[in-house]
This record gives C-alpha cells, sequence and structure tokens, in this order.
C-alpha cells in the first residue's frame, strides 16, 4: 500500500519535471525516511523522536522506512540510488558512511550524499562487568595491559561502532585484548552481566539499562547524567567514540530542497519535544548544519580507515 | 504475605478499564498480524512505537505484550490451516496441525492450540508471580559453551523430528546448517556464498524459508493437483463438533504440561529459546507416545505440546528483559526501547522501583490470554469456513501474501525471489519425499550453534577447556553423548532381534 503511494507520487513527480519549480513548493507531499537498521535500536529511536517534529517543520507527514542490514549499508545503499528531489531521505548514524566503507566493498562512498544536518549525538562509555577481575579505570589498564590477551571484550559484530570503540580505547591505553563478537545487543549485555566478557564499548543507556559498572567516558568533557565518571582525555588517553547521526539525501538534490531541509531539521532540533525525547534515551540533541556535519564525519572516516587497517578489518 | 501484595499489585494495575482496553486491542491486533503472513509482530509493535511515547508506559507494554502473544497465537492459525508458519516457533505446528486440517479436524487443532495456549499462559504467569524475579540469574547461567552444548542437543532432536528414515532427517540437517552458513562470517565478517548480493549479507531470513519451503511448496502441490487436490475439506460446522473431544483433551493434557515447564525455562534463555522449546516439546511428545507413527499424520498431542511451550516461552521471555534489560529476541527489543522512551531503566532495581510495571504486565498476560479464548473460540468456526474456499481461489490469494509478506521483511524485491526460489526447492523436496523441518530448524540452530562455539573458543583462548569446567556445559554434552549411545543400542538391538 506504502509503496503503491509511493510508486504513483514518484510518477507523478515525473510529470512535471522542471526542477526549479518542484524545488520551490518543496515539500507538497509526504516525506519518507529511510532509517538503515530494525526498529527498536538506538538509530530507529532517535529516528522517531525527529519523525513528528520534523513532519511539524516540513507541514508534511514524515513517514519512517526501515531497512535494516548489513551494519547499516543496505538502508544508505537505498538511500543513495532513490530519486533526488527530496521525498526520500535517509537519517543514518556516522558508522555506515564512516566505518563500513573501509570495511566491505560498496556502490556508495561519502561523496555519494548531500549532509543536511546533524541531529543527535551519542557519545560512548567503557564499561565493565560486575563480574570482572577490575573495578575501577587504573585497575582495568593494568589489567589490560599485563598480557597480550588478558582482556576479553565484546562487540556486535566487526567494524560496528562499539567495536571501533572499544579499539579506540584501547589503542589509547596501548593495550590488546581477545575481540568476542555477539549477535546484537541482547546477547552481548547478557555476556557481560554474566561475565563471559569483561568489558565493551557501548551507550550509557546500555549501561544504565543493565546496571553496569562504567568505567571512563569517550569524550573530552564530561558527561552531564554522569558527571562523577572521569573522561578519558583528563585520564591521560584521550579517546574519542560516539554515534552521531543525521539527515543525507542523495548528492544530485537541488540546494533549495537540501537548504528547506535543513531549516526544518534545525526547528526539529530546536524543539521541546524532541529535546525530552533524547534527553530520556540518554542521547543530546544537538544540530549542525550540513557543511559542519559532514566536516565531522570526514574526520571520523579518517579516524576510522586507520584503527580500521590497525585491526586487519579492511576491505578486499 | 509478599506473593499476595505482588499479585494484588499486578491485578489492580491490569484490570483498570484503560489498561484492559490495550490488553484487548493488543491480543485482536496480534491475532490479525499473526495471521498474515510476514506482517510480524515486530513491525507492528514498531509502528505503534512513536505513539508509546506519550502513553502511561505500563499501559503500553501491555499492548506491546498483547500485541506479541496474539501473534504467536494467530501464527499457528495459518500454520495449522494453510501450511505457513509464521516465525520458526510454529514450524512444528504445521507438521500435524496441517495434517488434522486436511482430515476435517481443522476446529480440533486450532481449539487445542488455543486452549493449550492459554493453559501454558496461566501456568507461566503463576510461575512468573512465585519465582519470577529470582529467575533472571538462570539466564545468566548460559555463556557461549551452555548455547553450544544445548544446541548440540538440539540438532540431535532434530533429527528425531521426521517418521522417515534417520539418513534423510540427517541430510536436510546438513543442508539446514549449510544455508546457515550463508551471508557474513560472524566473527570475522568474511563474505560467505553471497555472490554480491547485499540481501544475502546478514544470512537468509528463517521466515521466506519457512514461507518458502512449507507455504509456497504446498500451493504448488495443490496448483499441480488439480480440481481433485484442490477440493475443499469437509470440516464439521457446529462449534462443538469443531472443538477437541474428550479423547483429544485426554491425549493433550499431559503434552499442554509437559510443553509449559520447557517453555518457560527455554524462553528464559535469548536468542531461540522459543524455537528450541516448540520443537523439541514435540520430539519429547513423539518419544514418549505409544505409537509415534502417528506423529505428522496428525496427531493432537503435536500440536498441544509446542503450541503450549512457545506461548508459555513468549511471555517467560519478558523476565531477562524487564530483570536484566536483556531482549530475548526482536520484539522484545522493540519493548525496550519503548521503556527506555520513557526513561525506564529495566534492571535489578525495577521490581523494586515499579512493581505495578512488572506485575501489572505478568497480570495482564493472564488477562490476554483469557480474551483471547474469548475472542477465538468462536472465531474458530469462521476460520474453518476458510478451507470451504476452493483452493483454485484460496492458492493465489495466498501467494499474494506471501510475497507481501517477503516484500516487507526489509521492503526489497530479493527477499521475495528467495522466497518463491525455496517454494520450488521445498516442492521438489516432497517430490522426493524429504521432509523440510528438520532444514528449517537446523538453520535456526546453525545460526546460534557456529556463533556461540566460536565464541566459546575465543573466550577459553582457543582452548575446548569451557567445554569441560563449566558444570552445566559439560552436563549437557554428557546428554548429547547418552543420547548418541542411545540410538546406536537400539539400532543394534533391533537388527540382532530382526536376525533370526
Amino acid at each position: 500500500m506504502r509503496t503503491t503511494i509511493r510508486t504513483l507520487s514518484l510518477l507523478a513527480a515525473g510529470a512535471f519535471a522542471a526542477t526549479s519549480a518542484v524545488a520551490q513548493d518543496y515539500p507538497n507531499r509526504q516525506v519518507n525516511m529511510v532509517i538503515p537498521f530494525p526498529p527498536g535500536g538506538n538509530t530507529d529511536l532517535m529516528g522517531r523522536a525527529l519523525q513528528a517534529e520534523l513532519a511539524k517543520a516540513l507541514g508534511q507527514s514524515v513517514v519512517v522506512i526501515n531497512k535494516g542490514g548489513a551494519g547499516g549499508t543496505l538502508g544508505v545503499i537505498e538511500v543513495s540510488a532513490t530519486r533526488p528531489d527530496g521525498y526520500t531521505i535517509g537519517l543514518t548514524p556516522n558508522n555506515p558512511l564512516t566505518a563500513q566503507p573501509h570495511v566491505q566493498k560498496l556502490p556508495y562512498s561519502m561523496d555519494s550524499f548531500k549532509y543536511v544536518c546533524l541531529s543527535y549525538y551519542v557519545p560512548y562509555v567503557v564499561m565493565a562487568s560486575p563480574r570482572a577481575p577490575f573495578k575501577t579505570w587504573q585497575e582495568f589498564v593494568t589489567f589490560s595491559k599485563a598480557k597480550n590477551d588478558n582482556l576479553i571484550y565484546a562487540s556486535p559484530g566487526p567494524g560496528t561502532q562499539p567495536h571501533l570503540g572499544i579499539l579506540s580505547a584501547l589503542s589509547a591505553i596501548k593495550a590488546e585484548g581477545v575481540h568476542v563478537p555477539f549477535t546484537g545487543a541482547g546477547p552481548m549485555s547478557q555476556a557481560l552481566l554474566a561475565g563471559t566478557v569483561h568489558a565493551m564499548s557501548e551507550s550509557t543507556a546500555v549501561a544504565k539499562a543493565s546496571n553496569l559498572n562504567v568505567l571512563a567516558t569517550q569524550t573530552n568533557e564530561r558527561i552531564p547524567s554522569l558527571s562523577n565518571v572521569p573522561t578519558m582525555k583528563e585520564l591521560g588517553f584521550p579517546s574519542e567514540a560516539f554515534s552521531a547521526g543525521g539527515l543525507i539525501v542523495p548528492a544530485a538534490t537541488p540546494d533549495a530542497v537540501v537548504a528547506r531541509l535543513q531549516k526544518a531539521c534545525q526547528d526539529a532540533v530546536a524543539s521541546d519535544g524532541y529535546k525530552a525525547a533524547t534527553e530520556k534515551l540518554n542521547a543530546t540533541a544537538r544540530f549542525l548544519p550540513g557543511p559542519e556535519f559532514r566536516k565531522m564525519f570526514d574526520a571520523d572516516s579518517k579516524a576510522n580507515a586507520e584503527a580500521v587497517k590497525k585491526a586487519g578489518l579492511v576491505a578486499k | 504475605m509478599e506473593l499476595l501484595d505482588s499479585i494484588a499489585v499486578g491485578f489492580a494495575t491490569a484490570l483498570t478499564v484503560k489498561n484492559l482496553a490495550f490488553c484487548f486491542v493488543g491480543a485482536f491486533v496480534g491475532t490479525v498480524v499473526g495471521v498474515l503472513p510476514g506482517l510480524g509482530p515486530v513491525a507492528t509493535i514498531s509502528l505503534l512505537l512513536p505513539f508509546s511515547f506519550t502513553m502511561d508506559v505500563t499501559s503500553a507494554v501491555i499492548l506491546m505484550a498483547g500485541i506479541f502473544y496474539g501473534a504467536q497465537y494467530g501464527g499457528s492459525i495459518t500454520a495449522i490451516l494453510v501450511r505457513i508458519p509464521g516465525e520458526a516457533s510454529t514450524v512444528v505446528t504445521c507438521l500435524d496441525g496441517y495434517a488434522m486440517a486436511r482430515q476435517g479436524r481443522a476446529g480440533a487443532a486450532l481449539g487445542i492450540a488455543a486452549f493449550g495456549s492459554f493453559l501454558a499462559g496461566i501456568g507461566v504467569t503463576i510461575a512468573l508471580f512465585l519465582v519470577g524475579p529470582a529467575m533472571s540469574e538462570f539466564a545468566l547461567a548460559f555463556g557461549p559453551a551452555e548455547y553450544t552444548a544445548l544446541v548440540l542437543l538440539g540438532l540431535l532432536l532434530v533429527t528425531q523430528l521426521s517418521s522417515g528414515p534417520q539418513g534423510k532427517a540427517l541430510l536436510m540437517v546438513a543442508f539446514g546448517l549449510l544455508l546457515s552458513t550463508v551471508g557474513k562470517d560472524p566473527i570475522y565478517g568474511t563474505e560467505r556464498f553471497t555472490f554480491g548480493v547485499f540481501s544475502l549479507f546478514d544470512g537468509l531470513n528463517m521466515a521466506l524459508l519457512a514461507m518458502g519451503l512449507f507455504g509456497v511448496s504446498e500451493l504448488l502441490i495443490i496448483a499441480e493437483g488439480g480440481a481433485a487436490h484442490a477440493k475443499p475439506v469437509a470440516q464439521p460446522t457446529s462449534l462443538r463438533e469443531l472443538l477437541p473431544n474428550a479423547a483429544d483433551w485426554r491425549a493433550s493434557r499431559m503434552p499442554i504440561l509437559r510443553g509449559t515447564v520447557l517453555g518457560f525455562f527455554l524462553g528464559l534463555l535469548p536468542g531461540g529459546g522459543a524455537t528450541l522449546s516448540s520443537f523439541s516439546s514435540y520430539v519429547l511428545e513423539r518419544r514418549l507416545a505409544k505409537n509415534p507413527e502417528r506423529f505428522g499424520q496428525g496427531a493432537i498431542e503435536g500440536v498441544a505440546g509446542p503450541e503450549s511451550a512457545n506461548n508459555a516461552a513468549a511471555q517467560s521471555s519478558f523476565v531477562p528483559l524487564l530483570s536484566l534489560g536483556i531482549p530475548a529476541n526482536a520484539v522484545m527489543a522493540v519493548i525496550l526501547g519503548a521503556l527506555l522512551v520513557q526513561g525506564i531503566q529495566p534492571g535489578p532495581q525495577l521490581i523494586a522501583k515499579r512493581p505495578d510495571l512488572f506485575f501489572g504486565v505478568i497480570a495482564s498476560m493472564l488477562i490476554g490470554n483469557l480474551m483471547l479464548i474469548v475472542l477465538n473460540v468462536p472465531l474458530i468456526s469462521i476460520f474453518v469456513q476458510l478451507l470451504r474456499v476452493p483452493g483454485s481461489i484460496l492458492a493465489p490469494l495466498i501467494i499474494v501474501f506471501c510475497v507481501v509478506g517477503a516484500y516487507t521483511l526489509s521492503n526489497s524485491v530479493p527477499e521475495v525471489i528467495i522466497m518463491i526460489g525455496f517454494g520450488i526447492a521445498g516442492y521438489l523436496m516432497r517430490k522426493i519425499d524429504l521432509d523440510p523441518a528438520p532444514l528449517v530448524l537446523a538453520f535456526v540452530l546453525g545460526n546460534i550453534l557456529e556463533t556461540n562455539f566460536r565464541q566459546a573458543l575465543l573466550v577459553g583462548r582457543g582452548t575446548l577447556s569451557l567445554f569441560h569446567t563449566r558444570p552445566i556445559a559439560a552436563g549437557l554434552l554428557l546428554c548429547c553423548a547418552a543420547l548418541i549411545a542411545f540410538q546406536l543400542y537400539q539400532a543394534v538391538h533391533k537388527r540382532r532381534s530382526a536376525a533370526p
């Protein structure tokens, strides 16, 4: 049903293809927002929190389409191949754009898109199993550095954001460890709670959901909700890890449409409803205009390229 | 006394008009989406997610839980009537449920599935009130080594699933395991058998396998059989004749009880618990039956046990979610999201801080199951009428639903092609008398087995030490060895007694 409507409306859009005219009265119908992860995950919740406010700001309904799979790349591929008219946009975190292209062969690159706006930021923290042989940051460092395969750490799969997060932390303290990937967040939290693995890097939401001990935050400034936990920078091991996302459109999208979307995004991110929702999810509502958003992802991509190479995850 | 308090808090929460309404809507919507192949509870609950942001959190979870167990029941309706399992946990219901429907006993199968689920639901609710919070430790006792051993035991049971020769079942298990290796390597991310098709990166989807091998293949058989095969099967019309009779009840009593216990424990385990519970219940009943050859030919125990087990597992999977923040399956992951959005942190403190939420949800399950019975038993006579529709009309309609369902899984076309491919494969397998059930179950278990075995090796730093130092893992492996030894003994014994 939804697809029929979409197909019909695409045909209708094609019929009067004078781009400038289309761009001027954009948006005059429903906008589809592709989320490249399955429902219930962090990206999905961030997208759904933005959905209502974005619809208000655009004056048109915004429909979420979850297209998960292959580390978020399937959904991003869909956005890259869509008609560049602003009626199908993507809400993606950094990983599918800044990490996955280094890990697997993909039909898109950072340059396949125009960057509309950043809409949220979720810092990562290093957390320990309640049954781990360390309780504090200092003990964690000593334990991890004592032997190369002393530390066992979890991730939801090679090349995922939590994997890159812990790699960044370990690289900062110059330690190594045994990587044990799990299939998703549930089994990973279970393994940490049960003491099967010692540590992982994830968002504070995960730490709170399973009541896990946070050793340090991978940020430059302290996280307000965790004001008693030191940052890795303070501890003398600077490491930054985060999941941050925003809206992207295909590179060929007219600038007028991108500008309209950016304005709507700014209003939505500034709204009280969105701020309240993100706060509950232990994320930060953060707006960055397109160019700065792109700059942030470029820097992230560069850092990931090195980390991925070092970990031996590079695409053939 | 504490127990009575919990019950009082639970029912005081669940019995408000608002929560009763949400419970009813959830159970009803769940049944409907369970009936429609492909449109599963995950998709439905995620559609409701934005609305839950502003709802009272207990009501939201009651609504979502209702959809979840409603869909479990709805899925068994299609499994019984048209041989389409919506989820891995209803695969075994196809075996005897559909056979019963072809014999004109669809009503009895649907009835026992409904009552079995209901009784299992009551059993689990009581168990959760009694020991719920304490059971969370059970989930933590299972690490990679334990899962590996448990799944190994499961695979041995799968070979006992079909009544045909063991060799054929083993062949199907091998194929299922092979199919489970498609997609990215779970540890290193290397692509395996993907042929550059992005839809295959995360492996094959179980729902596509099940819809193709069971549903589409059956429709092809109907199409081929022409008028004779497409003839509707006569079903009794009065509700009284439709429902399970006294003999059915006698046969089903113990399977329901055993299924409930199995489902309760396995449901506490994240990842595959519900699936394991339904087919281990099936195998258990077949083992215990006086004449196991009836299984697959329409034995009501083969419906009663697994259906009770998967409903029990669906409900007990809320315990690891609420008390540990561990989602046991995709539905639980969405519900976890809804909790987090509301600022509720699941965890050991949740029961102390929000007893109304924890016990309210548990009490609502009891009420929801009662509503499902009230809702569905009168509907059985209507569902059964569906079988009066001639195959020439029903079959194309079902194909359409399957295609739509396959497409909506991830909004893409390759999924549809994969499902039809498996439909044709299933058709050919039927022609040479190969049972698809062991294949589908081995496929599900294969994924769990590979990931956990390799995790166990990593955690053991390259050694098998976890398997003999952890008592539960070692115990389960001993059970596997005993099972193999028993089968060898039986085979040798049979051969000896056959020879003069």
